[in-house]
């Protein structure tokens, strides 16, 4: 398995894999998914998994940031899988009622990854 | 003093007098009061512990008027009164009395009293009515302690029983290695949906499963709003990387969700409990085939 770090943004696999730090504020999730767009618009990506297993936070502000973040991954026309929500962070999002019709969930960021790699075979 | 005071000093001292010489005869008239109200109870309480807790009662009063207080139930003097008088109004609540059945047994103290005022003082009208006045106004406090004693008590039996039907009506239950299921019975509303949601999502964290199936065999009803419910948690299962299998949708539930335009969208569903449980095999051979999981 090959790893690229660049700070919280990894590569594995073709896989652009974002970690989401526990406390993050709404400006800091902007700028971790502005730095994701920036790689998906240069590199060559499989799809992107974001990893939400240490992300406590459960702010409506950062809810929607986050919402529109993952809007904009799927804007740019790349599959998308979302890793570890915690029950806690689920119940808000289900309550902000956001779509989640595009987008893949996995236990973890392992099962992510499978997930994206079977899919873009489907795709192929 | 003014007159005011002093009428009052005078009519403590009549009550005063009273519970210090006749506390026994006090109970005796108390016990007939209560063994002859309507509301007796003798199939919930004996007469025995009826009489126990009048003594305590008693007691307890005694001691408030000792202290040279009976207008102010908040003043030190009056707390062994109101411990004795919250412990009856605890017992009744859970031997199940009624309210006016509670209230009658601090307010029969009032006949009571009464009674023993007319023997006493019957040739000294004053006295008489000032004593009246005062052990009504005593029992009357009393009496209102009590109930909210009750009150609270039986507030606080409502708030368990929702807690303990809470927790019944959303058992999750570890059916198959790595599948949970939970039935659902009654009615959903966005309260319960909440709760089943809490429910499902800690089961799967705490077993670490990978399906659940949500059983709606015992729902009362479908409508928009139910549906929408469903269709939530198992939003909010899939969102936690797990499968959601919703069984027990019956002919009857599916007519009246296509009669209101209603479908469950992506999710899987299965008409009886049987059928669910074999579609979550089908998906655990499938996730052990792509290496999410040990063998089934």
């Amino acid at each position: 398995m090959s790893l690229e770090h660049d700070g919280l943004v990894s590569r594995i696999q073709g896989v652009l894999v974002a970690a989401i730090p526990a406390n993050i504020s709404s400006d800091g999730l902007i700028s971790l998914f502005e730095s994701v767009l920036q790689r998906l618009e240069t590199e060559e990506t499989l799809a992107v998994v974001i990893n939400m297993q240490q992300l406590k936070v459960t702010e409506t502000a950062l809810m929607q940031t986050l919402d529109k973040a993952l809007r904009m991954i799927q804007i740019m026309g790349v599959p998308t899988s979302v890793a570890g929500m915690q029950p806690g962070l689920i119940t808000a999002l289900v309550h902000l009622d956001i779509n989640t019709d595009n987008l893949y969930f996995a236990k973890d960021v392992q099962r992510a990854i499978r997930q994206m790699q079977r899919s873009s075979q489907h795709h192929a | 003093m003014n007159t005011s005071t002093q009428g009052h000093t005078d009519q403590m001292l009549i009550i005063a007098d009273l519970f210090n010489k006749e506390q026994e005869v006090i109970l005796k008239l108390w016990m007939l009061q209560q063994m002859k109200a309507n509301s007796l109870r003798s199939d919930l309480i004996s007469q025995e512990e009826m009489q126990q807790m009048s003594l305590e009662t008693l007691q307890g009063i005694s001691k408030a008027i000792e202290a040279g207080n009976m207008d102010d139930i908040s003043a030190p003097g009056f707390k062994t009164a109101k411990a004795n008088l919250q412990q009856v109004s605890e017992r009744y609540a859970l031997l199940g009395f009624s309210p006016s059945e509670t209230a009658t047994f601090i307010f029969s103290l009032k006949e009571a009293l009464l009674n023993l005022l007319q023997q006493k003082y019957s040739d000294n009208t004053e006295a008489l009515f000032a004593g009246i006045m005062l052990s009504n106004k005593l029992v009357d406090i009393l009496g209102l302690y009590t109930f909210e004693c009750f009150a609270d008590t039986q507030k606080a039996m409502i708030s368990e029983q929702i807690s303990a039907m809470s927790a019944m009506s959303t058992p999750v239950m570890q059916i198959w290695k790595d599948v949970l299921m939970i039935p659902i019975v009654g009615t959903v509303d966005s309260s319960r949906s909440q709760e089943i949601m809490d429910a499902m999502l800690e089961g799967l964290t705490h077993t670490d499963s990978e399906i659940i199936i949500l059983d709606i065999q015992g729902v009362a009803s479908i409508d928009s709003a139910v549906a929408n419910h469903l269709l939530k948690i198992t939003k909010a299962v899939t969102m936690m990387g797990c499968h959601c299998i919703v069984s027990g949708v019956t002919s009857h539930v599916a007519q009246a969700m296509a009669n209101l335009g209603l479908d469950l969208g992506r999710v899987n569903s299965a008409p009886t409990l049987r059928k669910g449980l074999r579609m979550a095999l089908a998906t655990l051979h499938e996730l052990q085939a792509q290496g999410n999981m040990d063998a089934v």
